[in-house]
């Protein structure tokens, strides 16, 4: 009795935890399952193998299985590569002007993927691209071809590479630097330390951003129709989008194929957990430690002009394409004007939209990333009963696309007996739902690096578990949180395709207002609006990391 | 080809004065369902012309304040799809619709809709309200050819349908078509087409558009920006709201209809059963009917209301020959059609 009362009193306060969980990720998921598993004939739903076997017997979707893992895979190298490259040159060594290029190398996720992508096709389509033109006019072969799935690897790449470059940067600011000075005692040069030393040592890191670049790869939807319509590459997403639009939609192709993704997602996480499984990765333990830069010494000129390079592909041509745009008036009419800017100024509709994207997505972020947190925290630091079960169930949703989670959702909060079905939280519990995962991993990676030996301290010391990770825990991954809660805020601030399923009233979003511009064919005004859009992101990006700041880096 | 007078719309002030400002008496709302509407003081629109309903939503809050209009704005179908699915769970949200033909068909079918008489109908052609119908037409929307005229200069330009059976070399991969799986408007064409030219024709003319590795857009304004920007300087066509918003920016097209003729549809209104704010939704149609044909206009637009002049530069509407459409019977072909131009087009 007395054992049984402890272990309530244990599980009692991690409840809410669970029931969020069940409400914003297992029911809506239910939903699609039921969806996929049942058929509604003469007004009746039965359980039903009919959509299952309808998508296994019908090549276009292995054919679309194979591109989503093909180009998701390409897309994930390309991103981990960058991101972590990236991330050890900011978050590690004496790179000159080393904040200011990481905040701009994070520019590229606060612009909506489409657009990001509708940028590209004008620097690399065929024969109008500015980067084809530019070797037309130097006597070269125009090469490039935005439309194959190099491309649109290329292209979700560059773009999914901040996130693993932010997951990678936190973890080595959390990082005890004392190996890597052993090692380079020991004779390591600069780079060899960082491949030898550092690289393991934020495995975790690296293949959690991994992980999650796969993940969002494969959810991707905005970016696979604008440049794979055209050859018809059609990706998994863009096979859900053409049963969404059927009349009435076909809800259970819609749902085999997003499970088809989830166990994607499940095979890569399991991947991961295999590779990590049994390692320690403990780099911060009770000992007090100040992170020393490593001195790039004559590697540094070809690092920044590296980083330059990168900043040129992601943000500099696609901005410059963007502003180019706005201040035409129409993309390419070689007449400028500040019309478009004028128009989107003075629209009070463009700015209760942004007002609309801001609220959502900061209390989004704030709600994902307490529960992701707890979440992080319950696997990795207790031996709660059923702990591994709740993260994995968590992560599931982030593989699920939007468009068929935003489904689950909305017939969720139709069909429940309380009124959020038209409310802003509806898009809240959505974000929650899906997004979780983008806290959990890393945070998870973080607190894998710090040993439990301080926190056992604090509880010897009296103090309670709350006390202990407030006290304790959150300032060592103080990083991770900061950087955790920035990718959170982006992807809402620019997510669509479940909003767009959702939205209503008085939350309509300024994606949504985005994606109606796009649907008037008028890319200038689109431009201008992505503009605005990346710099009231990049300035709360800024805000938040000045209040709640990023470790600095000795240079001793 | 109606040429670069199209350009031109440094005169739409003038057409307003011509135009309906005349006489804003002559347009009043009755004052009765002003009050009740603006006893109930909020409106949702679901409205599949995405480039329209801002501008109207703004005349109309211009007009009346105390009204709070929120709109749900996506293609005509997904409109329909989800007001279906909260109907099907007893929370209707939206009050009036505006959509097309095709889907105000389906929902007067399935007896969504709520019959309204305005009074406007009065200044409106017999036809405008379809017989047995509880929708009302208020603009055509017209389907013909357009390219990029900067970038197709001495080249030949399509005049009809059947030029891309057999088309000139000259348009290899210059041109961009669309897909009727993804928008309703790319569906009407196809059905149009097959009804019009028969399969053989049809097939050839979806053939000759894959012989010249024409590329499929998702939908008509993905077209639009590859127009512009000149990566594929021919549209299989432009609808009228695209090339009015286009048109308007200076850009260098041309509205060319066929010889054998526009394929068009029409843009209605209707209120909905149970909306849940009806004095508002009937205050929209009314509005519709009456102010909002102004907007249409000023918008290069063809409104239906018989004062309602052409748009600047464009022939009367009735002096355009439109090929018929069978909305009913490509309804009931949907899904035939669109393996016929799978198979046509060898996309799947």
């Amino acid at each position: 009795m007395r054992n049984s009362s402890s272990a309530l009193a244990r599980h009692l306060p991690h409840l809410p935890a669970v029931l969020i969980v069940t409400v914003t990720m297992l029911l809506p998921l239910a939903v699609l399952i039921i969806y996929g598993f049942t058929s509604f004939e003469d007004g009746q739903r039965t359980v039903s193998l009919k959509p299952l076997a309808r998508v296994l017997t019908d090549s276009i979707y292995w054919q679309a299985l194979g591109n989503t893992v093909g180009i998701s895979l390409l897309a994930t190298l390309v991103a981990t590569v960058l991101g972590t490259a990236l991330g050890w040159l900011f978050g590690r060594t004496d790179l000159p002007k080393a904040t200011l290029l990481e905040q701009l190398a994070t520019l590229p996720i606060f612009i909506p993927p489409f657009v990001g992508a509708v940028a590209w096709t004008l620097l690399a389509a065929p024969r109008i691209g500015a980067f084809n033109v530019g070797l037309r006019n130097l006597g070269l072969p125009e090469v490039l071809d935005i439309y194959t799935p190099g491309g649109m690897a290329w292209v979700i790449g560059i773009y999914l590479a901040p996130y693993v470059m932010m997951m990678v940067a936190g973890a080595l600011r959390s990082m005890d630097p004392s190996l890597e000075e052993a090692a380079r005692v020991s004779g390591l040069d600069g780079v060899r330390t960082a491949t030898r030393i550092t690289l393991p040592l934020i495995a975790p890191a690296i293949l959690s951003g991994a992980v999650l670049a796969f993940t969002i790869a494969i959810g991707l939807f905005g970016t696979p129709v604008v440049l794979g319509w055209a050859k018809q590459i059609l990706l998994l997403t863009s096979r859900i989008w053409i049963a969404a639009q059927a009349v009435p939609p076909d809800y259970a192709a819609m749902a085999i194929l997003a499970i088809y993704l989830i166990a994607l997602s499940l095979i890569a996480n399991g991947l991961q957990r295999w590779l990590l499984g049994g390692r320690s990765f403990v780099t911060v333990t009770g000992k007090g430690f100040r992170p020393h830069a490593i001195a790039l010494g004559r590697t540094r000129g070809p690092c920044l002009a590296l980083v330059g390079f990168y900043l040129l592909l992601t943000v500099a041509a696609p901005l410059a394409i963007l502003i180019a745009a706005c201040l035409s008036t129409y993309t390419w009419s070689g007449r400028f004007t500040l019309g478009n800017v004028a128009e989107i100024a003075g629209s009070a509709d463009v700015w209760d939209t942004l007002k609309n994207s801001i609220w959502i997505s900061v209390v989004s972020a704030s709600i994902t990333l307490v529960l992701g947190l707890e979440i992080a925290w319950l696997a990795n630091r207790t031996k709660l009963r059923g702990r591994r079960l709740l993260e994995t169930l968590a992560l599931v949703p982030v593989s699920v696309p939007g468009i068929a989670f935003g489904v689950g959702v909305m017939f969720l909060w139709l069909h429940a007996p309380i009124d959020v079905y038209g409310t802003a939280w509806v898009i809240i519990l959505a974000f929650v739902g899906r997004f979780t995962a983008y806290a959990i991993r890393p945070i998870g990676a973080s607190l894998m690096q710090v040993h439990p030996e301080l926190e056992e301290s604090a509880r010897v010391a009296g103090y309670g578990w709350l006390r202990t990770l407030i006290h304790i825990t959150l300032p060592l991954i103080r990083p991770s949180i900061v950087a955790s809660w920035i990718l959170l805020f982006s992807i809402f601030m620019t997510e669509l395709s479940m909003v767009v399923l959702l939205y209503s009233a008085n939350t309509r979003t300024f994606s949504v207002l985005s994606f109606e511009t796009w649907s008037t064919g008028i890319f200038s005004v689109l431009a201008g609006l992505s503009i605005l859009q990346l710099l009231v992101g990049a300035s709360i990006m800024l805000f938040v990391r000045r209040l709640f700041g990023s470790r600095a880096l000795s240079n001793s | 080809m109606m040429g670069k007078s199209y350009r031109s719309f440094a005169s739409w002030a003038l057409i307003g004065l011509c135009f309906g400002l005349a006489d804003r008496t002559a347009w009043a709302i009755d004052p009765a369902l002003v009050a009740a509407a603006e006893q109930e003081g909020q409106l949702v629109l679901y409205n599949c012309d995405i480039g329209e309903s801002p501008v109207q939503v703004k005349r109309f809050s211009e007009l009346y304040p105390k009204i709070k209009v929120t709109t749900y704005v996506a293609s005509c179908w997904q409109t329909y799809n989800r007001h279906v699915a909260e109907r099907g769970a007893a929370r209707p949200i939206a009050d009036v619709f505006v959509s097309t033909d095709d889907v105000f068909m389906k929902m007067n079918d399935e007896g969504l809709l709520e019959g309204y008489a305005s009074p406007e109908l009065a200044h409106f052609p017999a036809n405008t309200r379809p017989a047995n119908s509880d929708y009302i037409r208020y603009k055509a929307l017209l389907a013909a050819f357009t390219v990029n005229t900067d970038l197709m200069k001495g080249q030949p330009i399509p005049q009809d349908w059947t030029d891309f059976a057999n088309p000139p070399a000259q348009w290899q991969g210059k041109i961009s078509f669309y897909d009727p799986r993804t928008s309703s408007l790319a569906f009407t064409v196809l059905a149009t087409l097959h009804q019009q030219f028969g399969a053989e024709g049809a097939r050839k003319i979806y053939a000759g558009l894959k012989a010249m590795d024409a590329e499929l857009s998702s939908s008509t304004p993905a077209g639009v920006t590859k127009l512009l920007s000149g990566e594929k300087p021919i549209m299989f066509y432009i609808l009228t709201n695209q090339y009015g918003a286009t048109v308007a920016k200076g850009a260098p097209i041309v509205f060319n209809v066929p010889k054998s003729g526009a394929i068009g549809t029409n843009f209605g209104v209707a209120v909905l059963k149970g909306a849940p704010h009806p004095n508002t939704a009937r205050l929209w149609a009314d509005f519709i009917l009456s102010e909002g044909q102004k907007v249409v206009t000023s918008r290069a637009e063809y409104a239906l209301r018989k004062d309602a002049p052409a748009p600047q530069g464009m022939p009367p509407l009735s002096t355009i020959k439109i090929l018929p459409t069978d909305f009913r019977k490509a309804l009931e072909d949907q899904k035939p059609l669109i393996a016929f131009w799978q198979e046509a087009t060898g996309i799947r």
